[in-house]
């Protein structure tokens, strides 16, 4: 079923100390859609990604996976069956960060093979020879017995984008991932991520990239200030938005 | 037992040798309780029951503020007086091993906090559980920051394996007391202690930097 949803996140609220970040969000993500969330800084669009997979527990609100209740907040349950919940959620919801998060004591291959050796169960020379496929596609293979700390920015996030797509994932959450990088390895990133795209991965990308939003996007959420201030198609988003804000938002950002 | 009647400097430093390898018996011993330990004084410090924090956390109080000396008695005389006999060796290994740990467990406090939370959260991501986290992730991570500490404290329990002598452990410093009391070449064996103690010494300080060196992963 094509617009299956997959990840459903109702009233989300998120609050650190007295700061209420995130107010009441609603967001669902369907098999094969690539949903860009825009905003600017501070306007609760990585909060809410990382609610997504529960990296930050959600104050209050639903989490659905696969139409499956994950967790309701508040939470009145133990928080070692939360935590069972949480880590079995996230086999299926990788995430792409912004500062790559690779483990620099591991090779890329190894930084690849983690997951699918000690999460998934595989064995290892399968989980090899798929991580060797894997940095084929993001265009690494010669890389694959480097450490991240030989590598260059780009080429890093190339291989976290590997080590994410290694779980088999329904879903990909994407942290602003080209943000930490120089300009002129944007690019390379970029294009691994709508090669990623094309090939039908579900796809959630918290982002400043208006120009990657308006043609890989399916949906783009603009965020200020904890509430989605609008969502649409690209279309709607970038040509009429209905939202004064939204224009100068993204004005802001093409200039920026 | 060797005569010392006539003093012979090649028999003092047989009986020397002989001391020094208690002394590395001793240190070694210890130095592997005091790394063990450190880890599960670690583990119940960061324990999700508030008792065990707080019990963990009084006992390497207690085990930091007190005197070798004091807890070697306690575990030789001590138990020894309710009935517990140890020999004085794995007396010595558990005393000095044991006040060891509550500084070693300090090492590795230290050591976790090298390793970011970015880094734990990437495990996360991936659906790694908190212990796959800490052995795939946190530790190899950290290691590379607990070899020149650790070693450290290992350099300095050889120095407190002295303290064996106490209760009776023929190590290198009760060796050089038997001998001195029955040649008085004070000097002589003074030097052939400090001589033995420094060769033993340099290679590891040597190898820590090393071990830094090939261990550590330019980020």
């Amino acid at each position: 079923m094509p617009d299956e949803p997959i990840l459903e996140m109702r009233g989300l609220r998120k609050t650190f100390g007295r700061a209420e970040v995130v107010c009441g969000v609603d967001i669902v993500v369907r098999r094969g859609e690539k949903v860009c969330m825009l905003g600017p800084s501070g306007s609760g669009k990585t909060t809410t990604l990382r609610c997504l997979n529960l990296l930050t527990e959600p104050s209050s609100g639903e989490l659905y996976f696969h139409g499956q209740l994950v967790g309701r907040w508040p939470s009145g349950r133990g928080s070692r069956s939360a935590a069972n919940d949480a880590q079995r959620l996230r086999r299926h919801v990788s995430m792409v960060f912004q500062h790559f998060g690779l483990f620099p004591h591991l090779t890329a291959l190894d930084n690849v093979t983690l997951g699918p050796v000690h999460v998934l169960g595989m064995n290892r020379r399968e989980a090899a020879e798929r991580a060797r496929a894997l940095l084929r596609r993001v265009g690494l293979e010669q890389f694959a017995e480097k450490h991240p700390a030989t590598l260059s920015g780009g080429q890093r996030q190339r291989v976290a984008i590997a080590r994410a797509m290694a779980m088999n994932p329904d879903v990909i959450l994407f942290d602003e991932p080209t943000s930490a990088l120089d300009p002129e390895m944007v690019g390379e990133v970029l294009s691994i991520m709508e090669q990623l795209a094309s090939d039908g991965m579900t796809m959630v990308i918290v982002t400043h990239e208006t120009n990657f939003a308006r043609h890989v996007a399916d949906r783009v959420v603009v965020m200020e200030n904890g509430v989605i201030l609008e969502e649409g198609t690209p279309v709607d988003i970038f040509e009429r938005p209905t939202q004064r804000r939204t224009r100068e938002i993204l004005r802001a950002r093409v200039q920026a | 037992m060797l005569s010392l009647t006539n003093a012979n400097p090649l028999t003092i430093l047989q009986l020397l040798l002989a001391g020094g390898e208690v002394t590395l018996e001793v240190s070694i011993g210890s130095w592997l309780v005091s790394v063990i330990a450190g880890l599960l004084f670690l583990a119940f410090r960061q324990a999700p029951y508030r008792p065990v924090r707080w019990a963990a956390d009084f006992v390497i109080t207690c085990l930091r503020s007190m005197p070798q000396l004091v807890l070697l008695y306690l575990v030789f005389f001590g138990l020894g007086g309710i009935g517990i006999n140890i020999n004085p060796i794995v007396s010595a290994i558990v005393a000095l091993g044991l006040t060891e740990a509550g500084f070693t467990s300090e090492v590795y406090r230290a050591g976790l906090l090298t390793v970011s939370d970015e880094q734990r959260e990437a495990g996360a991501s991936l659906g790694l559980g908190s212990f796959q986290i800490f052995r795939l992730i946190v530790l190899p991570e950290m290691v590379p920051f607990l070899v020149p500490p650790l070693l450290n404290s290992f350099v300095g329990l050889t120095k407190a394996a002295t303290i064996a002598s106490a209760v009776g452990v023929p190590e290198i410093l009760y060796q050089s007391t038997t001998i001195i009391n029955e040649t008085f070449q004070v000097l002589l064996v003074s030097m052939l202690v400090i001589v033995l103690y420094v060769i033993f010494t340099v290679p590891l300080t040597r190898l820590s930097a090393a071990l830094e060196l090939r261990l550590g992963y330019a980020h």
